[in-house]
């Protein structure tokens, strides 16, 4: 069994001349399972003693909220930042762990491309294909600065970056430039993070998977479980850091 | 472009993408984290305030214990005093009552010695005009002979002075 690995997504079919690739179909797919278990959800009242799912996600609220608390040091903040972490969140860590359920990456079609019989697998995890990491980290990064005008006012928060050198320390002018590099490489090292993570454990799993096929790949799965998790969870925090160093006053 | 190329990245896709994904941080917020955040600082407010009440409660508690106590305490003097009082005052009744006897006994008897008195003072007068009478008729036996009225008069001057002479 050989698999060649593409870096990027394969593409599956065409809307006019742009490819849906397998990660935009898996992600969709993951998608429609997150409303359809939220329509779960929502059409049960909510209890005073929670049960079965409304544990689940009262453990995972309560857990988010507290770590979010400790990074913040304010409700007030945390509350008006908790809808995109919990958000970003949510997505990877199902984005991620969808990535691991059998048929991802070996259900697919023998083609046919550019002469030579390559394999094409019909889901991709999304979070495995750096489109969807690059969007996130878009996301979470003009957030932080639409965050950052909401609470400072724009000329203040554009201040940050553009220094003038008459005004203040021509040192300060530079900084400011440094910051904007900055912000870009947020983005770079948000979305590579992200992607290097899952996409290694892709291969990691194949890698496994082809050497022994039997019990072998078993802890690989437990330790891409817990790394889903953790590229979830440093997603989230970094970006929440990164909401409460720009909305917070300059000293 | 050439790392863009082997990466995959095209824009259409990551726009998708990030469209995706702000679709599902709105139905995860809205419909799942929402009410689920609201219900637990709900509940952590209620356990909060049952705390707080519990702790008001407690100490109400000990205040009305504390008054309950002073309370009694101050009855209990109240008592001892109202009581300390009643004795003395029975004591002071009793000791008025007793000397109220005194004195009324002393009247009764003091008249009653006036009156006994009086009446041996009458006795004696009586008895005295009386022997007076006797010894003028007895002088009138002895003699015979009618005492004159200047008789009778001289004897009874002489048993004035007897009399008064005795009582001196």
């Amino acid at each position: 069994m050989s698999a060649a690995i593409s870096l990027a997504a394969e593409p599956i079919f065409h809307v006019g001349s742009w490819e849906i690739t397998n990660s935009l179909l898996t992600t969709w797919v993951v998608m429609a399972v997150i409303f359809i278990a939220v329509a779960i959800f929502r059409s049960k009242r909510l209890k005073k003693f929670p049960k079965g799912a409304q544990n689940l996600i009262e453990t995972i609220v309560d857990f988010l909220f507290k770590n979010m608390n400790e990074v913040t040091g304010s409700t007030k903040k945390t509350l008006t930042f908790f809808p995109l972490v919990a958000g970003i969140f949510g997505f990877i860590i199902l984005v991620n762990w969808f990535g691991l359920i059998p048929g991802v990456g070996s259900i697919g079609l023998h083609e046919i491309h550019e002469g030579k019989a390559i394999f094409v697998p019909l889901f991709r995890a999304g979070t495995a294909d750096i489109n969807t990491t690059l969007a996130l980290a878009i996301v979470a990064v003009v957030a932080t600065h639409i965050y950052g005008m909401k609470e400072l006012g724009v000329g203040k928060h554009i201040g940050k970056f553009l220094v003038n050198p008459f005004k203040h320390s021509p040192i300060l002018t530079g900084v400011g430039f440094l910051e904007m590099f900055g912000e870009i490489s947020k983005i770079i090292s948000f979305s590579f993070r992200l992607f290097g993570n899952i996409f290694a454990g892709e291969v990691l799993l194949i890698v496994v998977t082809g050497l022994v096929g039997y019990v072998a790949p078993v802890p690989f799965y437990f330790l891409e479980l817990f790394v889903g998790f953790v590229q979830a969870l440093v997603f989230a925090m970094l970006t929440l850091v990164f909401l409460t160093m720009s909305t917070a006053e300059q000293h | 472009m050439e790392l863009l190329e082997k990466f995959g990245i095209d824009w259409r896709t990551l726009i998708a993408q990030a469209v995706n994904f702000l679709i599902v941080v709105v139905v995860l917020w809205k419909f799942a984290y929402k009410p689920v955040l609201k219900l637990l600082q709900d509940r952590s407010k209620r356990v909060e305030k049952s705390i707080k009440d519990a702790e008001h409660i407690e100490k109400r508690l000990q205040k009305i214990e504390a008054t309950q106590k002073e309370m009694i305490k101050k009855a209990e003097a109240e008592g001892q005093n109202i009581l300390k009082a009643a004795e003395v005052q029975a004591q002071e009744q009793s000791a008025a009552a007793m000397e109220k006897t005194r004195a009324e006994v002393k009247t009764v008897v003091t008249k009653a010695k006036k009156e006994i008195q009086a009446a041996k003072d009458s006795l004696l007068q009586e008895a005295r005009k009386d022997m007076a009478h006797l010894m003028v008729q007895a002088l009138e036996k002895v003699v015979q002979t009618k005492a004159g009225s200047q008789d009778q008069e001289l004897i009874e001057k002489t048993l004035q002075e007897v009399y008064s002479h005795r009582k001196q």
